[in-house]
């Protein structure tokens, strides 16, 4: 199971990584250097270095040295703001282009990136505007990227007929567009057209690219499927989509869930026991192995297998005490600063191998729900927040140390102190969400726990009204 | 006994990624991510102006020369190093790495060097080493005769294939 959530950390890490980062910006636009400091930051830009990228492109806007046309400037700028992870300061830039750029291309441009950023924040109208408002007028790379984006767009509004229009006439080999297709349907089987959205998830088919991302997407569409069918009352089919997970991957869980409730839609009680038993097996911390393990007596009951459900719900309740304990183990180390001490401080500027530190973290009470912590928004936006500034303090610690630093020194002092003081808030918040979650699974588990206590008083009860010993 | 517990609208929030604590539904994590941001332009800002008194400080305008250098896109050459020379001594030795090449490659541009020259008659030379498909140990140079005055000089070293037979040769020049 170690090997698992490895892949697991892996896999959320990546997420991660794109997450606060505005993907693919490095290839959008077929920047020309006319002057050599804008090529310099271009230099940076292109190896993924940003913060030294603004740092040439700013200092030779300020000397007045740059003799490359403003908009261009101020163009990459905003990407540059993007792509470190500033987007309001790109937003400001952006919003000034997309008015008054002196080429409707700049234009165009500018109010796509704008768009990005305002659908990122939901105002979903103004994004909508904006990219309904450009022409073609664009560079190649980003009028698919328009398209795409106002898919997502059209669905978030729920106006399902435009989106699926130009979802349409999307590209079918980039896995971007695969996201907003998926992304779709999975919107309208939800609040729109179910049948239609269960008819576009079906039509996803195979995907263009053979990666560890495109596989768990493949199977998170096959899961998709599978419980729409569920909940469209059909079983049969259900059963074919999760049968289609790879019993090896992240999702694999939630397949054989849904497989055994395909089961015993279908009355087949026997057969989900088979599903579920396999689960149950899995570890104690996954949310679907605990479900199994109601889920397994549950069926026994049922099919009159009253010795061999007895002893499941007394393994469930042991192993739920157990759980309880080390969730409340984890919620003490937490509590204590363990989490940003002894893993999110790690390796402070060198993500790499903070990702492989991850990897291979040694058991103890603080990492032992990460993987799960890792998969929750707030908690991934927390940390990307907590790491840079973490990397904040670095820099300021080395431009204090800096030659030229003496005329600056006032500044660096008030950045340093509050730096260090949203650090300190951050792994407050850190603590926060992550206990939240760990309540809950500790309230979650305390209802499994009274399921499991009163179905075996139940049993005891009827054996007792049946005469057994 | 008890129902099964998991229900399938449920699962669809967990597809969306729609789970209980998304980011926005937390004001103070909106509020810390406005802080970050803020954090880092001050720290930009900072480094701006550190960069540009160090700048002004090794080399200050009337006596900075600063060379750069560009290269056109081609795909099957690999770039080693370039090593340049002031008045016959070696002022700068740079090894690219992949990466850089491509960057190159793709537009963008390499400050080799910056310093100090006092006015008068200068000579600039310029050697790259690389790898075309006929000859690992390509290398090339070039040459420019400098006459600096009392502002800052930039000179762009280019490396390009004015023939197009993957036979790469490298242009000096002083630039606005």
């Amino acid at each position: 199971m170690a090997n698992a959530f490895s892949k697991w950390i892996t896999s959320t890490l990546l997420l991660m990584a794109t997450s606060h980062a505005f993907g693919g910006l490095r290839d959008d636009i077929p920047w020309k250097a006319t002057d050599p400091l804008f090529g310099e930051a271009l230099f940076e830009f292109y190896q993924g270095a940003d913060f030294s990228a603004i740092t040439r492109l700013t200092a030779a806007q300020k000397t007045g040295a740059l003799s490359q046309p403003k908009d261009e400037s101020d163009l990459l700028l905003g990407v540059l703001y993007l792509s470190y992870g500033m987007p309001n300061s790109a937003q400001e830039i952006f919003s000034r282009l997309a008015d008054k750029a002196s080429s409707r291309r700049t234009q165009n441009t500018a109010a796509f990136y704008l768009a990005r950023i305002l659908y990122r924040q939901g105002q979903i109208l103004k994004a909508e505007k904006l990219l309904s408002a450009t022409d073609g007028d664009l560079p190649d790379a980003l009028v698919k990227e328009r398209d795409r984006l106002l898919v997502d767009v059209l669905a978030t509004m729920k106006r399902f007929q435009d989106a699926d229009k130009l979802a349409a006439q999307l590209d079918g080999n980039s896995v971007a567009s695969y996201y907003s297709r998926h992304n779709l349907a999975v919107a309208e089987i939800k609040y729109g057209d179910k049948e239609h959205g269960m008819v576009l998830l079906g039509k996803l088919g195979a995907l263009p690219f053979n990666t560890a991302e495109a596989r768990t997407l493949e199977d998170k569409t096959s899961l998709a499927l599978g419980y729409a069918h569920l909940q469209a009352r059909d079983a049969e089919e259900a059963k074919a989509h999760f049968n289609k997970v790879r019993l090896d991957g992240l999702l694999s869980s939630k397949a054989l869930l849904g497989t055994g409730f395909a089961e015993i839609a279908l009355g087949q009680r026997q057969r989900a026991l088979v599903p579920w038993m396999e689960l149950q097996k899995r570890d104690i911390r996954i949310p679907e192995t605990q479900e199994a393990m109601l889920a397994v007596p549950d069926t026994l009951f049922k099919l009159e297998s009253y010795k061999e459900a007895l002893a499941h719900y007394q393994r469930a309740v042991s192993a739920y005490i157990d759980e309880k304990t080390q969730i409340a183990n984890a919620i003490a180390a937490i509590r204590a600063g363990k989490l940003h001490k002894n893993i999110l401080h790690q390796h402070a500027i060198d993500e790499g191998r903070w990702r492989t530190t991850l990897q291979k973290l040694p058991p103890s009470p603080e990492t032992r729900y990460l993987p799960w912590l890792l998969e929750i928004p707030a908690f991934q936006q927390a940390v990307t927040l907590y790491r840079d500034t973490l990397t904040l303090l670095i820099t300021l610690q080395a431009q204090r140390t800096h030659p030229a630093a003496q005329s600056l020194s006032g500044r660096i002092e008030t950045a340093l102190a509050e730096t260090q003081t949203t650090a300190q808030k951050l792994e407050s918040q850190l603590q926060q969400i992550a206990i939240a979650e760990l309540e809950r699974r500790m309230q979650r588990l305390e209802s499994y726990l009274v399921q499991a206590n009163l179905a075996v008083a139940e049993l005891y009860n009827h054996a007792a009204a049946r005469g057994d010993e | 006994m008890r129902p099964v517990i998991r229900t399938i609208a449920l699962f669809f929030g967990l597809l969306t990624g729609s789970t209980a604590l998304q980011a926005e539904n937390i004001p103070s994590l909106v509020d810390l991510d406005n802080q970050v941001q803020s954090l880092k332009k001050t720290v930009l800002d900072i480094n701006r102006d550190l960069l540009i008194l160090d700048e002004t400080a090794r080399s200050p305008e009337k006596n900075r020369v600063v060379v750069f250098l560009g290269m056109d896109r081609m795909p099957r050459f690999d770039l080693a190093s370039v090593e340049l020379k002031l008045d016959g001594k070696i002022v700068s030795t740079r090894a690219y790495t992949a990466e850089e090449t491509a960057a190159l490659q793709r537009g963008a541009i390499h400050r080799l060097h910056l310093g100090v020259l006092g006015p008068g008659e200068h000579r600039l030379e310029a050697v790259f080493a690389g790898t075309t498909p006929g000859d690992d140990q390509y290398h090339r140079k070039a040459s420019l005769a400098l006459k600096k005055e009392t502002r800052a000089m930039r000179v762009m070293l280019n490396i390009f294939d004015p023939l197009q037979n993957e036979s790469p040769e490298m242009t000096a020049k002083e630039i606005p």
